[in-house]
């Protein structure tokens, strides 16, 4: 009699707990159609673990370095860990959970975040760390970016948060329920093809109050500094050359000397415009904001050189690299191939196309 | 075992009922929740007001109703995008100001005038190149301060004061996040 009631006291829990996965995995945003950014984070997981450069940093990174064009120019193995308006402590933990799979010879983490000092909108918190796997790290993750109004709970279950997406559900819910979307990111790059031109003068920066980036950056910065090095993992800082958000010669300052404190390599590609062969009016999709497709390429080009020169080594002579970048380069063509189509048939690119 | 069932059943129904009100920023918790962005939710200025060609706006105004009254534009307006998400901040540029908005609301509402030069001055009198002291006898003790500059706290605007070599080299007008 007894064992019958646990029985069914334990049937219970299991349809109970399964009925609460399937509504999680429901409910879930799917990123399919909108803030498609929100797949990167878990995109990672399902790389090959053998990147001896990664990239962690916000959008600075993952839409203008191109992984494929480090691979192909140089052998160079590479992997982009970014997401939308990634902030520094988001970039932290994406680097301390990479640790967990793989240890890289170089990591460069792109400074832009640093104008940061506190989370700034709960949907990029989101974007960053559901993707996330479970882990410790992912628990301080939260933490650290948590807004005073969200919870932990929220996030260790999502069903909490998203719940009231019931009314929202499309057909994507539905066909990604139990399957992944398509793979967003080539070596977690994503590309656009098509072009935006930059016909004025970059705008200039407000005066700001304080130009001093907050201490919470800097013990971020400073602890991502420490991890390197207890990895023996070479840290390196760029900054992208973007023309907006502007990059303030104060900040600049504060960033040259921190690397000349700690003898970091720091790569400003706002200096180099010229060399690396960018054309505002051609190599951007939005102004300047971001890099198209070209611009990606040239300053990858220009970038694996110095990459190469530091220590990351060229490994398309050992079969299992060329194997596994063999698959990315096919990827790589078929999106820039796939999206060129869309751009000569309807005139323009809405977020980042993929062919299934 | 039906009931025990519906008993969990509804017990995983209240859960989710008390994440509604459980203020975790329920907004809309959709794909399509925008970045927090700085606008006037009625559309209606704000706090300390600007004028400019006899028209007066502020933080919050529709720039529906205030762009093309303020005359000629010096440069083309420079739009940027957010990272994620499809709002939209443009900045709008004038000879002597600059006029910034975004469409996080679905309509253009302005969230920051940046006052460049003295040939401007805010409503109240005060113009770039007055000394701290002069703009303070026009608006008393400032509700924050630092090295930059000082700013003035009103109805969810920030009306900024920014120095350079002891005088105002800058004044913005600001939403106040």
């Amino acid at each position: 009699m007894r064992s019958k009631v646990v029985l069914r006291a334990a049937i219970c829990v299991l349809v109970f707990a399964f009925l609460f996965f399937c509504l999680q995995r429901l409910l879930m945003p799917k990123y399919t159609r909108e803030a498609e950014e929100g797949r990167l984070t878990a995109e990672y997981y399902g790389s090959d673990k053998n990147h001896d450069v990664l990239f962690v940093g916000d959008c600075e990174v993952y839409e203008n370095i191109s992984p494929v064009t480090l691979w192909r120019e140089y052998g160079i193995s590479s992997y982009v860990r970014g997401s939308p308006q990634q902030l520094i402590w988001h970039s932290y933990y994406m680097l301390e959970d990479a640790l967990r799979y793989e240890t890289p010879k170089i990591v460069v983490f792109n400074v832009l975040s640093m104008k940061y000092g506190e989370p700034q909108n709960e949907a990029y918190n989101r974007l960053a760390l559901d993707g996330m796997r479970f882990s410790s790290t992912k628990l301080k993750a939260i933490k650290a970016s948590m807004k005073s109004e969200e919870s932990l709970i929220s996030y260790l279950f999502p069903i909490l948060r998203f719940h009231s997406r019931w009314n929202e559900l499309n057909s994507d819910d539905l066909k990604y329920m139990f399957r992944s979307t398509p793979q967003l990111s080539v070596g977690g790059y994503l590309m656009r093809v098509d072009t935006r031109p930059l016909n004025t003068d970059p705008p200039v920066g407000h005066q700001l109050m304080d130009y001093s980036f907050a201490d919470i950056c800097w013990e971020y910065l400073e602890k991502m500094r420490s991890l390197c090095e207890e990895n023996g993992i070479q840290l390196v800082l760029m900054k992208a050359p973007t023309v907006a958000p502007y990059w303030y010669p104060e900040w600049e300052s504060q960033i040259r000397e921190y690397a000349e404190k700690h003898s970091l390599k720091y790569y400003n590609f706002l200096d180099h415009v010229e060399t690396i062969g960018i054309d505002y009016t051609t190599d951007t999709y939005d102004e300047g904001q971001h890099l198209n497709v070209w611009g990606a390429e040239k300053l990858s080009a220009f970038f694996g050189k110095e990459l190469a020169a530091i220590g990351a080594p060229d490994r398309r002579a050992e079969k299992d690299f060329a194997e596994s970048w063999a698959k990315l380069c096919e990827r790589y063509d078929a999106v820039k191939k796939y999206q060129l189509e869309i751009l000569e048939q309807t005139g323009t690119i809405t977020g980042f196309p993929v062919p299934e | 075992m039906k009931k025990t069932l519906l008993i969990l059943l509804l017990v995983l129904a209240v859960c989710l009922m008390a994440a509604c009100n459980s203020g975790t920023g329920e907004t809309s918790g959709t794909e399509s929740e925008a970045a927090s962005t700085p606008s006037g939710s009625e559309h209606k200025a704000t706090g300390y007001l600007f004028e400019y060609n006899g028209v007066s706006f502020g933080v919050g105004s529709a720039t529906a109703d205030i762009i093309e009254k303020l005359g000629e534009q010096t440069e083309k307006p420079y739009t940027s995008n957010s990272c994620a998400f499809n709002g939209k901040d443009t900045v709008y540029y004038f000879a002597s100001f600059e006029v910034s908005d975004n469409d996080e609301t679905g309509d253009l509402v302005i969230y920051s005038i940046y006052l460049k030069d003295d040939t401007v001055a805010t409503k109240e009198g005060a113009y770039v190149g007055m000394t701290p002291d002069e703009v303070k006898a026009i608006y008393g003790e400032p509700s924050e301060s630092s090295d930059g500059g000082f700013s003035y706290v009103k109805e969810g605007m920030k009306l900024n004061f920014f120095l350079k070599d002891g005088v105002v080299s800058a004044i913005s007008y600001y939403v106040n996040k």
